[in-house]
């Protein structure tokens, strides 16, 4: 990972939540989904949300990955409120440091494998030739790369979730955030998938945020915040689970 | 990044192939439209423009103010010193030349043929460019009996032999009109004049002595005058009127009161196709209103295309949205994602182009032919109109997907890539756009067919009008020879043996087109000091009654009574207005060759095409007169008539080819213009149509997709088929009707502008208006019913499953 002026340090704050508020639809309709969540994710963290359905799990991650904003309070993200932050500034980070996974996969179906890992790197206008080094890299992570020139519709669903991975981690990013990784997998591929992230998690130092319905999967990560009602619950840590250093 | 989107776009179109040819399609027809008239109006522009100099040659013409003739009072002829005069006098003029067409029968030995010939003066090439293959434009008119013929005319002259071979330069033939004949050599060949010439010919002769004679008197010259570059057209204009101050007013009827000297005035030789409607005209003209109409049309079309492209596009939108959710989280600005989307839409317009230019180079030939113009071939490959064609489908590609781009680029990936299924989303983005921009495409194709219909039932009107004549089986014969004068008894005799001929008269004129126009000297009880112009034909006996003209008064020419040649007239009804006169028999006139008497009045008739009013008619008995045989022939057995006709007039002229055609095909050829304008509406009309309906066709598909869980929904609570057809249907229907809203007024102004130029013309009624509703309604539904039964018809446990 290269280094940079405003790259955190381990253990310092990538996410500080402050009362972040969040509601639809107004008067009687007025839905609030969530209220007044106060949260700190450190980098190198790995935080799993957890709650039942329609509990603001998602609309959480969201907010963190900047595609939707808070109504009331404020969200951090490497120290920058990303409410004050214009479009630009916000596609800008978004390029540079974070990752998204999808429980649908969300590949881009008139594209093959390669195309997929290749799109996030020609919005950053990296170089032709680091380009197909990086998707090379990537390809021979995941070990795909007899797989490189088939369409997403020509993958099993595990096979489209390492894609959906892989393009996440093409751009090296400070954050992945995953929404049901495994929602849509069997088992076994969810295994895979799982020790896939906690692989990215220890040994590339990527901070990790996963909503999970899964007590088992969410059991990967240190932290586990348990959303009810769009409060937070309780936040947990994980026995036996603790921040690596490199 | 440019190689991905293109290769995206191109995988998306095939794996959206209905879409995709429904907007390769739609774009590709209007492209082909736009294609095909941007070369007829570039040919239509660019008349007389390959001369050199073209830019600084004149025509001269002249204004008589009083003189109408035909619905103009402006003339293309001059007086035959003009050209010597400006020549002289003027000393920015460079050159100047005159000349007439003229019909000369060419022989060779043997049996002669028509040719419309030019006859000129010598500087007719140091005014044109017309390239000579054989023979210098500086001396190739030098001797007086010297002739320029075309390769192709050589051949028909001389044989192959004087094509190629040997040759035809200095080679003699005959050529005789009516002032008699002469022999003229060939001095060169001439190429064939390119098509956007207004002056077209095979035969250029140089004029002899008695062929320009008349001094200022003279009133029948071409005159074209090549000025220096340096020189001012407006003051050129000016001087020529004095010139003919000076000379005209000189002549003693002038002098005397009885005539005035026409106002001169000067046209561009390259405005003279488009912008010129004078009598005497060389060859029928363009003109610049229709030029206007169909580049209208083309844009019409475009827009229609466009919309097409705009509707499905933004449509599909919905299906596209976790494609643009899934960029933007990888990255993608909304600016990034609007040129791709444009890119997209304009590489769609340019593959649209590539069809487009095909089918323009299959369809050029019909296209020329229909709109009657040679327009080359080669204008489809000229750098320029390509270069032209890429900008328009860049430019088509831009605007089209100029909406599609903001909407897509604008979805919020929260929204879009919350549904996991196939990203489909309720959402109907921009829907009432949508809505608009059907009631535009559905408004054009309301407003064209209201065009088409009232154009048509305007040419049903005159096609179908009572105008006071029976065309019907009459056969009009041209005769040339001027031997055969004086021969009538015999024509006649001999003519009206053959079986299945009827009658036979012969008049001087078709009788659907009087031309010969003179001012009254005098007539009884003449009160006012205005003067009273009639049309004249010379006719033969028998005359009113094959023509089935009704006598409102008085009686037919009768050969039983002495005395009546060149002294009786019957006159219309008109002229016996026009001279105040409440009855007519036995009243006096004269039309310059002393007094005649009125002998009968006939009812109005159309003696002109219906874009004029009928005017005063003098009809003059002239048995000697017979440059029209009139045959009225029976319907049985029409062509051995025609040809036992061919042989009795050949014998009596065996030098001259036998010439005819039906008064009712006559009539026909005056809406010619007319009659293509209609046919080339009607296509534009179906193209525009047909692409709407592309265009609706991709909508339905879309709307009926979107609402597959409704129509689920609906059929398990009870729905019939038919419920939900009127349910899909009745959202465009009502479109439909705003469109006619819309559309019709706009097309009723258009149309009384077009009528206008008729004095005879139609009432555009309501039918016209609901005709074209019930077509547009009639298209849209069974365009948009296809889907909408195709939805109804769907098992609604299937819609449902999904959910």
């Amino acid at each position: 990972m290269s280094e940079s002026d405003d790259q955190p340090q381990l253990g310092e704050p990538i996410y500080e939540l402050r009362g972040v508020s969040r509601s639809f639809g107004s008067g009687f309709n007025e839905a609030h989904v969530l209220k007044g969540i106060s949260l700190d994710i450190a980098q190198g963290e790995f935080v799993s949300i957890v709650g039942p359905s329609g509990s603001g799990k998602s609309t959480l991650l969201n907010i963190m990955g900047m595609l939707d904003a808070p109504t009331r309070g404020s969200c951090y993200f490497m120290g920058q409120a990303t409410h004050e932050l214009s479009e630009r500034q916000r596609v800008k980070i978004h390029r540079k440091h974070i990752g998204f996974v999808f429980q649908a996969y969300h590949l881009i179906d008139e594209m093959t494998v390669y195309e997929n890992l290749e799109t996030p790197l020609l919005y950053r206008k990296v170089k032709s030739g680091d380009r197909k080094s990086k998707v090379a890299d990537m390809l021979d992570r995941f070990n795909m790369v007899a797989k490189k020139d088939l369409f997403p519709e020509q993958l099993s669903g595990g096979q489209k979730q390492l894609v959906g991975i892989a393009r996440a981690l093409v751009i090296e990013p400070r954050v992945i955030l995953a929404d049901e990784p495994t929602g849509n997998l069997h088992s076994s591929q969810g295994d895979m998938i799982m020790d896939l992230i906690r692989d990215l998690n220890r040994n590339d130092g990527v901070t990790i945020v996963q909503v999970t319905h899964n007590e088992r999967y969410a059991a990967y990560g240190h932290t586990v915040v348990e959303l009810l009602d769009g409060s937070i619950d309780s936040v947990s840590q994980v026995a036996g689970q603790s921040v690596q250093s490199d | 990044m440019l190689k991905n989107y293109i290769v995206v776009s191109l995988r998306a179109f095939r794996n959206h192939k209905l879409y995709s040819v429904l907007n390769v399609l739609g774009l590709a027809g209007g492209l082909t439209v736009v294609i095909l008239i941007a070369m007829f109006v570039r040919f239509e522009l660019g008349f007389d423009q390959f001369h050199g100099d073209a830019d600084n040659i004149y025509r001269v013409v002249q204004r008589q103010p009083n003189n109408f003739y035909l619905g103009s009072n402006e003339f293309a002829v001059t007086p035959a010193p003009l050209e010597d005069a400006v020549r002289d006098e003027l000393a920015y003029v460079e050159d100047a030349t005159q000349l007439n067409r003229r019909r000369v029968l060419l022989s060779n030995g043997g049996r002669g043929f028509y040719e419309s010939g030019l006859f000129v003066t010598p500087s007719f090439f140091g005014v044109f460019d017309f390239e000579l293959e054989e023979g210098d434009a500086a001396s190739v008119l030098g001797s007086p009996d010297a002739a320029v013929i075309t390769r192709d005319l050589a051949r028909a002259l001389f044989g192959p032999d004087g094509a190629d071979g040997a040759g035809a330069v200095g080679r003699t033939f005959e050529i005789t009109n009516h002032s008699g004949g002469r022999i003229v050599t060939v001095a060169g060949i001439a190429a064939e004049p390119p098509p956007d010439s207004h002056l077209q010919f095979a035969l250029i002769v140089r004029y002899d002595d008695n062929d320009r004679q008349g001094g200022w008197g003279s009133n029948s010259f071409h005159t074209y005058v090549k000025l220096r570059p340096s020189a001012d057209p407006g003051r050129f204009a000016a001087d020529v009127q004095d010139i003919a101050e000076r000379n005209i007013g000189e002549l003693s009827w002038v002098q005397e009161g009885n005539a005035e000297v026409p106002h001169f005035f000067t046209q561009r030789l390259t405005d003279i196709h488009l912008r010129s409607h004078v009598n005497f005209e060389h060859s029928r003209n363009g003109d610049i209103r229709y030029v206007w109409l169909l580049i209208g049309a083309a844009a019409l079309i475009m827009l229609t295309a466009c919309i097409n492209y705009t509707n499905l596009a933004t449509a599909r939108a919905a299906t596209r949205g976790r494609e643009v959710g899934v960029r933007k989280v990888a990255g993608a600005s909304r600016s990034q994602l609007g040129r791709q989307f444009v890119g997209e839409s304009v590489i769609l317009a340019l593959a649209a182009l590539l069809v487009a230019g095909g089918l323009a180079k299959l369809l050029h030939g019909p296209f020329s032919a229909l709109v009657e113009r040679d327009i080359p071939a080669a204008f489809l490959t000229a750098p320029s109109f390509v270069a032209l064609a890429l900008l328009c489908a860049v430019l088509v590609g831009v605007i089209a997907g100029a909406y599609p781009a903001f909407v897509l680029s604008r979805m919020k990936p929260v929204k879009v890539l919350k549904t996991s299924g196939s990203g489909t989303t309720r959402s109907m983005a921009g829907s009432l756009l949508r809505s608009a921009l059907v009631v535009v495409q559905f408004a054009v194709g309301v407003g064209l067919l209201v065009g088409v219909f009232v154009i048509r039932q305007q040419l049903d009107y005159i096609s179908k009008a009572e105008t006071g004549m029976d065309r019907d089986r009459v056969v009009a014969v041209t005769i040339r020879d001027r031997e055969m004068r004086g021969q009538w008894e015999a024509v006649k005799a001999e003519v009206s043996t053959i079986p299945g001929v009827v009658a036979v008269s012969s008049a001087s004129s078709l009788p659907t087109s009087v031309d010969s126009s003179v001012g009254l000297e005098d007539w009884e009880g003449r009160e006012s000091d205005e003067d009273v112009a009639v049309y004249q034909s010379s006719v033969n006996y028998g005359y009113a009654a094959l023509l089935g003209l009704e006598f409102v008064e008085g009686r037919p020419f009768s050969e039983e009574r002495a005395g009546e040649v060149e002294r009786a007239v019957v006159i219309n009804e008109t002229a016996r207005r026009r001279l105040g006169w409440d009855t007519a028999v036995g009243k006096e006139l004269n039309m310059g060759s002393g007094p005649m008497q009125v002998v009968g009045v006939v009812g109005d008739f159309h003696f002109h095409s219906m874009h004029l009013g009928v005017e005063p008619l003098a009809l003059v008995l002239s048995p000697d007169e017979i440059s029209r045989v009139l045959v009225k022939v029976s319907p049985n057995q029409l062509p051995e008539t025609i040809s036992a006709l061919s042989a009795t007039l050949e014998r009596f002229s065996p030098s001259y080819p036998f010439e005819y055609q039906f008064l009712d095909d006559a009539y026909d050829a005056m809406y010619r213009s007319e009659r293509r304008f209609a046919v080339v509406l009607s296509l534009i009309t179906g193209i525009a149509l047909v692409i709407a309906c592309l265009g609706l066709f991709g909508l339905a598909a879309f709307v009926a997709l979107q609402r597959r869980k409704e129509i689920g929904v609906r059929k398990t609570l009870g729905a019939s088929v038919s419920d939900i057809v009127f349910l899909l249907s009745r959202e465009f229907g009502r479109l439909v009707i705003i469109a006619f809203v819309v559309g019709s007024p706009i097309a009723w102004y258009a149309m009384q502008q077009w009528l206008a130029q008729f004095a005879f013309r139609v009432n555009i009624g309501i039918g016209v208006f609901v005709g074209a509703a019930a077509v547009t309604a009639a298209v849209a539904l069974a365009t948009v019913g296809y889907h909408a039964v195709k939805a109804s018809m769907t098992d609604p446990v299937k819609a449902l499953r999904h959910e």
